[in-house]
């Protein structure tokens, strides 16, 4: 007991204790070098296949550590009775029947290689293994791509060539409804995990031969997989370029998820605004497209990147169009009202209610007296405290499963705000106020944008309550400056408001129908614009 | 260079003049002197934006005339590089005065009107920041802001104005300036050192503007509905208060605001239309300092123009601290011989340049001939 007392204030550490920090680069310096230090990316393996089969199978042993992880399956067969071969892929990424089926019994059958001659890679592929989209290879960082990626590889004893067949086959998630972007009109399906569904989900609504799809790496150690969807001879080729270019440059360990594609590829990384729109919903992402949009799509993210997005993008609904004209605009003007709210109303009633009681009338500061007569806190600090609750709640309520979900809220809504009233732990009034928040908050359509509302609120408060008015249009206007000053992928974040580009289409209120035929000025297509 | 130009519409270089024109006009004009001579303030505040208009037409004219794409490239054309330099030097100077004009005199009014038990550096350091952060984002984020809220802050004044109509007298605007167009002329002229350089500073971005002509057009709308709005401001301020009263006024629209008293959920709305003239205050504050920054790298070949922008904003802010402290008298010289060190050299540029060019062309044209 003492020694573990003295050695707890002599900060020492037990015999045999695991120190992760202890590396075998020594101790680093005071201002950290990790960036100069950082182990190099593994350099890319030039090598080609080799002819002797007991060759590749040991590098793919090595490779896959085949000793530890079982996942690969090395599967020793004689092609067409004659030629010793060895077929690879991974368990559980690849379709066992197919494999069995299309690779093992075809070319298991006896005469296959009859009338073989040549290239015997080539000839198998096109005449033993019935398998739809297959190829031959040299390279042998295509071979190891192609097995971690659920593609099986058939190795062919003196051929020194592989043959890749696309047996990819494992579990995923089938098309549901979105979860963010529910709406009552319009398609009830959304993205999932698997990126080729979720090309095909686009596909299914773009009937349209220009639609490209480009698959590429996504810039992870990780070997992640990306589609880059746009409209070839449509979409701006300087966007696409400056997509790919950034999508190039990615240099991390992970890519996991899109929202670390879209912070690893913005330009402004501090910004509290997206950059970039996500969304679940495919028929969003085809609206975009036809309007000369790029989309990405990452192998395993349930979400398709829209880029450019400006501020107008990210306020629309996708039930925006699916609804009549009226409709639609009361909607999207209710919707930006909400937004208005949302951000402003706390800060504003705190700076009325703290610093020009002047410009309310009578009944109005006595209702706010009145209410805050038992209250202890200061009214800052009471409004901070509940938008801090707010957001508590609506985190709690997202972290866990669905019915808890909406029980914390109902808890945390009606039952702790009215205890907290009685409590005088905080006003009537300022509940209300927040509760009004909340409800405006959730009219914005996007997350992100709605987490940016959130920090906007909080700061624009913070400034309320230190200089009252002031502090709001101050802050206020350097938030508009930042926004002003925000491009996404070169496309201005105000536009086409601010600045002005040739546009009929109304930004808040929805266009006629007919103006969704031409793409947006401001995504300066090559087609005719508005 | 970066010299944050970015590209600039004419929708946002007509809003950012308005903004300009209406903040210098409304609030750095109206003095006490300049009520003295009876009420004449709705010709003579119009009056030095028209002057400063007819100053832009001639320049814009001279520029294009001569082939010149900006107004430092004229002044050299017309003069040569000395004393270009010198007038760059005199633009940068006035630039810089004006938005030391406009941020003093919106710190005053926000202390004095608002924060009155508080000190003044306190609200100095809530808005020179500001005024130094957008300005840092450059000319393009500047006209950005400007066309967010010009149209909101033109529909607010004239609200405001429209607002206390029913106190309105017309007997008020009496006596009737006949007698005294001398003076209000001699006012409308010293006015010009609060509407020329934000003409100048827009032809000196002309590149930005994406050309003279483009140029020509945002400062020809923006200062036409800046006279408008202005005229009718002066209007309603002398339908509402006597000369006699408006001589001892601080901030006379803001006292005409303050008629806005009605028993409704928001009792006054004074404070509230304060600060939203504080938000134009802040942009053109910025598009000021901006223009002070960017003639000062365009001319004498600094890299960025960002450095520049964040200087000229700590000396405006230690301006501020010494005016507060009643050292500083060197800004009442502007005030005082501001509109002849504008009108006298640029009109002057804008003739030589357009008598160059004229002769250029005929002696280009002999040439082709021989």
């Amino acid at each position: 007991m003492l020694d573990q007392i003295i050695r707890f204030f002599r900060f020492g550490r037990q015999d045999g204790e695991f120190e992760l920090l202890e590396t075998e680069r020594g101790i680093p310096e005071f201002w950290g070098d990790a960036r100069e230090e950082a182990p190099l990316p593994e350099q890319e393996d030039t090598r080609k296949v080799c002819k002797s089969l007991a060759e590749n199978e040991e590098r793919l042993r090595i490779s896959f550590r085949a000793d530890i992880n079982p996942d690969l399956i090395l599967r020793p067969f004689t092609l067409g009775g004659k030629i010793p071969a060895f077929l690879a892929y991974l368990n559980g990424m690849a379709d066992t029947d197919q494999v069995s089926d299309f690779i093992l019994r075809d070319g298991m059958r006896p005469g296959c290689l009859d009338h073989a001659r040549g290239d015997l890679a080539r000839y198998t592929m096109e005449n033993v293994f019935t398998m739809g989209e297959a190829e031959t290879t040299e390279a042998w960082a295509d071979v190891k791509q192609a097995v971690m990626e659920g593609r099986s590889a058939v190795f062919i004893e003196t051929c020194g060539q592989a043959v890749l067949m696309d047996t990819r086959g494992f579990e995923h998630r089938s098309v549901t409804e979105p979860q963010a972007e529910k709406v009552v009109h319009g398609p009830q399906e959304a993205f999932v995990e698997n990126l080729r569904t979720n090309i095909t989900l686009l596909r299914r609504i773009l009937h349209t031969e220009d639609l490209v799809c480009e698959m590429r790496g996504a810039g992870g150690d990780n070997g992640i997989r990306i589609a880059i969807l746009y409209r070839e001879g449509i979409t701006n080729i300087t966007l696409v370029e400056e997509v790919k270019r950034r999508l190039a440059q990615i240099d991390t360990r992970t890519v996991i998820g899109m929202g670390v594609l879209e912070q690893l590829t913005e330009e402004h990384s501090l910004s509290p605004f997206p950059q970039v729109l996500q969304t679940e919903r495919p028929d969003r992402s085809a609206a975009l497209l036809m309007q000369g949009h790029v989309v990405v799509l990452l192998d395993g993210s349930p979400f398709a990147s829209v880029m450019p997005a400006t501020l107008f993008t990210l306020m629309t609904s996708p039930e925006d169009v699916y609804m009549r004209r009226p409709q639609g605009s009361t909607i999207r003007i209710v919707r930006y009202i909400g937004a208005m709210i949302s951000i402003l109303l706390p800060a504003f009633f705190l700076a009325l209610a703290l610093y020009h009681q002047g410009l309310l009338s009578t009944e109005v500061l006595t209702t706010v007296i009145a209410s805050r007569k038992m209250v202890f806190a200061p009214i800052g600090a009471e409004m901070i405290f509940l938008l801090v609750v707010f957001q508590l709640i609506r985190e709690a309520g997202m972290r866990v499963p669905g019915n808890i979900g909406q029980a914390i809220g109902i808890i945390g809504g009606l039952i702790l705000g009215q205890a907290a009233v009685a409590a005088n732990l905080v006003s009537s009034v300022v509940l209300i106020v927040v509760a009004l928040t909340g409800l405006g908050n959730f009219c914005i359509p996007d997350y992100s944008t709605q987490l940016a509302a959130a920090f906007f609120r909080l700061t624009l408060t913070i400034a309320a309550w230190i200089g009252g008015l002031l502090g709001v249009i101050c802050l206020m206007t350097v938030f508009l400056a930042w926004m002003a000053s925000l491009k996404s992928y070169g496309v201005p974040f105000l536009a086409p408001f601010s600045p002005k580009a040739h546009s009929q289409k109304p930004m808040i209120l929805r266009g006629r129908l007919t103006m969704h035929q031409q793409a947006e000025d401001i995504m300066n297509t090559q087609e005719e614009t508005l | 260079m970066k010299l944050c130009q970015g590209r600039v519409g004419k929708q946002e270089g007509a809003n950012l003049i308005g903004i300009a024109l209406v903040s210098s006009a409304l609030f750095v004009l109206d003095i006490a002197e300049a009520y003295q001579y009876g009420n004449g303030t709705y010709v003579s505040f119009p009056g030095a934006i028209f002057l400063a208009l007819v100053l832009f037409l001639l320049l814009a004219g001279a520029m294009r005339a001569s082939g010149q794409k900006d107004l430092l490239a004229l002044m050299d054309f017309a003069f040569g590089k000395f004393v270009g330099n010198i007038l760059s030097a005199l633009i940068c100077v006035l630039l810089f005065a004006n938005a030391h004009f406009l941020v003093s005199r919106f710190t005053t009014m926000v202390h004095a009107l608002v924060f009155m038990k508080a000190t003044l550096f306190p609200v100095i350091l809530w808005i020179v920041p500001v005024v130094i952060y957008i300005a840092f984002h450059g000319f393009e984020c500047i006209a950005r802001i400007a066309k967010c809220f010009g149209v909101i802050l033109g529909v607010c004044l004239l609200f405001s104005l429209l607002f206390p109509i029913d106190g309105y007298e017309a007997y008020r605007l009496f006596p009737l300036p006949l007698n005294h167009w001398d003076t209000i002329a001699a006012d409308a002229f010293t006015g010009t050192f609060a509407t020329i350089p934000a003409m100048l500073a827009l032809l000196c971005m002309a590149q930005g503007m994406q050309g003279v002509q483009s140029a020509k057009k945002a400062g020809v709308i923006g200062a036409v509905i800046s006279i408008g709005l202005v005229a009718a401001a002066q209007i309603a301020i002398g339908m509402t208060f006597t000369y006699t009263e408006l001589q001892n006024m601080f901030v006379p629209l803001y006292r005409l605001n303050l008629k806005l008293i009605q028993e409704s959920y928001f009792f006054r709305l004074d404070k509230m239309l304060l600060f939203l003239w504080l938000i134009g205050a802040l942009i053109a504050g910025a598009y000021y300092l901006y223009g002070a920054g960017f003639v000062f790298c365009r001319r004498w070949s600094r890299y960025d123009v960002r450095p520049a922008v964040i200087a000229a904003g700590i000396i405006l802010l230690c301006c501020l601290t010494v005016e507060h402290m009643k050292q500083l008298q060197a800004f009442q010289v502007v005030r005082q011989y501001g509109s002849w060190l504008l009108v006298i050299p640029f009109t002057a540029a804008a003739a030589v340049a357009l008598v160059k060019s004229h002769f250029l062309k005929k002696k280009g044209q002999t040439d082709e001939k021989a």
